[in-house]
């Protein structure tokens, strides 16, 4: 694990990952607990204010403190993006693997399956999920989820395929192995390179999705402080007060663009070809 | 005479995440005018990167620290790039090691090699393609026309080989770089190309740089040679010297490590030969794998079974060595793997006199007893587990193990294949290729198997790595009276130390044999000659002539007739060999030759 952050911060890209993602941990740990100002509280006196001292990021339609809105709602935010592309990712991975190794026929109906998931775009698919079991945040990491597992699904199978034919594998039936140890011991490490790097990349999706669907009204609800959901509600004054919009948009960027970042410099790191 | 190429005081650094690292470190080395000058060392010697400092090619982390590259008296570094691109390919060409990543794949053989003679000539349309044909049908591609038709992957790897060889001489360059050209191929086709560069060198007099790391094919080829260690010349001579009278104790010792069945020192571990019933027998093996044929408008085509293996008979001897040679395709792999029970075969196998038919009947007890070490140990160990838990699972499942027996035993056999139990905790990729194979062979070896399958082990090692992991093999051989089936195409190596060879060809055992001494008197299959006469060793190689075959190894998908040699075989008698399929019979004290020749007439070729 050490031995993977300093590579990363050798690699130009991981670096610049590491840096965004490490903003987004302090964020999610102490965004929520360091707002200046309460979140929720109403200010009369100062409504959609632009940046001023008092108010860095301005005030909203009811004089609420942008900057402490966008602070509180990172927890949410990240811990939404984070929670779903994990869920989505060990379910794909474990379907993936099993799938690949075992082939045949219950790999052809289970690819085609996910198949058809892939073919459907993710927002989509996500929304009609969250519409079919209910509207809220647990639905809607659920549906995102779903939604991702098909193609983690697809990554991990590949690998799984390429794994299965190696001599440790062969050496592993030879000496008359459990299929269990097999599957978890000398294949799933192996897999676990590429759906890393997929799956933090993923996160970066996730989020965006988890901000959309918000957005669209099928993630968080108000009054609770999200960033789709901030988006969403400032969308009325956006010609008056465009930061309402703004900052709480570049709040997404930097947190999806520093996932991105940071899978494509594990993508480097984790591939042992280029591995010294 | 001037040189044709100099190198003065060459130094290369390589920029690493670990820090500088010297990969060249003064190197002189000279090349006359059609000279013939190999490099020789192992693995980390630096001779590749010095074929590419020549080049003035280096890897992007590599930079020259001092010295001189002069081709012709013209100092290479201070050429711009546009001339640099002119003269490689033109003045000096290369060839590399894997004519199969050498190749586009999606353009014909011919456009590539026209392509190479283009840029170089400025020849085009008819006179382009006379040339090309020219060269395509001097480097021994008899049906050139055909051949510039088609496309990479329907050549096999020795002609694709040639194909490159062509076009890196049609230019007329007087200088040839070959880095490990014969390297990826079976023995006798590197036989017969090096017999083909030794020929062009002659008529064309091009100069060639010869980079090896195997000094049989280095006393063949070249006139003079250097030895290089740790990125240094450590000697330099004529190839006789360094044959017959080495200077540098590394030079000696590399040498020595060469399998030589003539200079059996005494140091060989044959062990005695084993008693009556044997530990392992094999009826009447057959293994067949579904191959799709193209058929109908859409290549729909049904699965056709094709024998890999078949009619194989094979004993191994308690506490014997049992050698099974012969090149890719020969279907040695295969009866492995199905040994082990990786395979679906048919027939029978039978261990200490149990016969078990068919896969399914390998059980438990005979998998701890029958163990198999696969050739590289980068595939075979996981890189994702430890060591102790690499070399300590089979006993695991075992079963009745406790955890503390199970530590003591990697710990004793850890130390019997002379690992550090420091290593314990370390994973594979921190590990030389040596030591990798030790990890293997310690996996191998803790459940005290009867009989473990070496295949092909040592073929990825340096020759004095292979020494090593021999005189380990042999080691525990005479601690725990084991026994080996070796598979391998180094007949060198496998005279010297088997108490039985089995001769494999095209799926077919043509020749079983017992040794007592690495001599191999008559009777013996042809096949058996050339493999012997395509890999001399350095010191036989000097004098003796190679031995080349033509051809390919026949078509799975219509397996001849007759004699599976016949095509190839320099002792065919006739067109009889086409239509009989010879059967296994011994000759004399011979298990079996499986040849239509009168066993009167083999009785009388020389011993090898």
């Amino acid at each position: 694990m050490i031995r993977i952050i300093t590579r990363l911060w050798s690699h130009p890209i991981g670096r610049l990952g590491l840096i965004a993602v490490g903003f987004n941990l302090l964020l999610f740990i102490f965004g929520p607990m360091l707002p200046p100002y309460d979140p929720e509280a109403f200010g009369f006196t100062a409504r959609l204010t632009g940046s001023s001292l008092a108010h860095p990021f301005g005030t909203d339609e009811f004089g609420r403190d942008v900057l402490s809105r966008v602070m509180v709602g990172s927890r949410n935010t990240i811990g939404f993006g984070v929670l779903s592309t994990l869920i989505g990712t060990t379910v794909g991975a474990a379907i993936g693997i099993v799938s690949g190794y075992f082939g045949g026929l219950f790999d052809e109906i289970v690819m085609r399956f996910a198949d058809a998931f892939v073919a459907i775009p993710n927002l989509l698919l996500s929304m009609l999920i969250v519409i079919a079991i209910g509207v809220s945040t647990g639905n809607a990491i659920l549906a995102i989820a779903v939604s991702f597992a098909p193609s983690i699904a697809r990554v991990a199978r590949s690998t799984t395929l390429t794994i299965r034919q190696t001599d440790y594998v062969k050496a592993a039936e030879a000496r008359g192995d459990s299929t269990g140890y097999i599957v978890l011991r000398e294949i799933a490490p192996n897999v676990m390179a590429p759906v890393i790097v997929e799956g933090t990349i993923r996160i970066s999706f996730a989020i965006m999705l988890g901000a959309t669907l918000s957005y669209l009204g099928l993630g968080a609800q108000p009054p609770a402080s999200d960033w789709g959901l901030l988006i969403s509600e400032a969308r009325q004054y956006m010609l008056r007060a465009p930061w309402l919009v703004a900052w709480p948009g570049l709040a997404i960027a930097v947190v999806s663009i520093g996932f991105n970042l940071l899978g494509d410099g594990l993508r480097d790191v984790l591939n042992p070809r280029v591995r010294d | 005479m001037t040189d044709l190429l100099t190198v003065e005081n060459l130094t290369v650094d390589f920029e690493t995440g670990d820090g500088t690292v010297r990969a060249l470190d003064n190197v002189d080395i000279r090349v006359g005018p059609g000279e013939a000058v190999a490099i020789v060392g192992e693995s980390g010697s630096g001779k590749s990167t010095l074929a590419y400092a020549i080049l003035q090619y280096l890897a992007q982390n590599g930079r020259k620290v001092a010295g001189t590259v002069r081709l012709e008296g013209r100092d290479l570094s201070r050429l711009t790039r546009p001339e640099l691109h002119m003269l490689r390919g033109a003045e000096m060409s290369v060839v590399s090691q894997d004519p199969a990543t050498s190749f586009n794949p999606t353009l014909s053989v011919g456009r590539q090699v026209e392509e190479a003679i283009r840029v170089h000539t400025r020849l085009s349309g008819t006179a382009l393609r006379v040339r090309a044909l020219e060269f395509l049908r001097k480097v021994g591609l008899p049906d050139a026309e055909t051949m510039m038709d088609k496309y990479p992957h329907q050549l096999s790897g020795g002609e694709k080989q040639r194909a490159l060889i062509a076009a890196a001489i049609a230019t007329g360059p007087k200088l040839l770089i070959m880095d490990e050209p014969t390297t990826a191929l079976d023995v006798t086709t590197a036989a017969a190309l090096v017999a083909l560069l030794k020929d062009l060198k002659r008529s064309l007099g091009v100069a060639i740089l010869y980079i090896t790391h195997d000094l049989g094919i280095m006393a063949q080829i070249a006139d003079r040679a250097y030895v290089m260690k740790q990125g240094a010349v450590v000697e330099e001579g004529t190839v006789e010297q360094i044959v017959t009278a080495p200077r540098h104790p590394y030079t000696q010792r590399l040498l020595a490590s060469v399998p030589d069945p003539e200079a059996a020192d005494g140091a060989e571990h044959r062990s005695a030969a084993g008693g009556d019933t044997p530990l392992l027998e094999v009826r009447d093996l057959k293994v067949s794998y579904p191959m799709r044929v193209k058929s109908g408008p859409f290549h729909w085509g049904a699965s056709r079974l094709v024998q890999a293996v078949h009619n194989i008979n094979l004993k191994v001897g308690r506490g014997e060595t049992v050698g099974l040679i012969g090149e890719s395709g020969s279907g040695k792999s295969t009866i492995a793997r199905a040994l082990v029970g990786l395979n679906a075969f048919n027939g029978e196998i039978a261990l200490e006199g149990n016969f078990r038919h068919g896969r399914e009947a390998l059980d438990a007890a005979y998998r701890r007893d029958v163990q198999m070490i696969f050739q590289h140990p980068d595939l075979s160990l996981n890189p994702r587990i430890r060591i102790a838990e690499l070399i300590g699972r089979p006993l695991k499942l075992q079963g009745g193990v406790s955890r503390t027996e199970i530590n003591a035993k990697v710990a004793e056999i850890m130390r019997l294949v002379q690992l550090s139990p420091d290593l314990l905790n370390r994973f594979t990729y921190q590990l030389s290729g040596g030591q990798k194979q030790r990890v293997a062979i310690a996996r191998a070896f803790i459940t005290r198997p009867k009989l473990v399958i070496c295949d092909e082990i040592t073929s990825g090692l340096d020759v004095t790595v292979q020494k090593s992991i021999m005189e380990l093999l042999g080691s525990l051989q005479s601690q725990f009276g084991t026994s080996y089936l070796f598979i391998t195409h180094d007949i060198n190596l496998i005279r010297s130390v088997a108490n039985r060879i089995y001769t494999m060809y095209f799926g077919e055992i043509v020749e079983g044999r017992i040794l007592e001494n690495p001599s191999l008197p008559a009777p013996y299959h042809p096949y058996t000659e050339v493999l012997v006469k395509s890999a001399l060793p350095p010191r036989r190689a000097l004098t003796g002539s190679i031995e080349t075959i033509k051809g390919e190894l026949p078509s799975r998908l219509s397996p001849p007739r007759g004699c599976v040699f016949a095509s190839r075989c320099p002792r065919r008698i006739g067109p009889v060999c086409d239509q009989t399929a010879p059967d296994l019979l011994p000759r004399g004290e011979q298990i079996g030759i499986r040849c239509l020749i009168e066993t009167a007439e083999l009785r009388r070729l020389p011993t090898l």
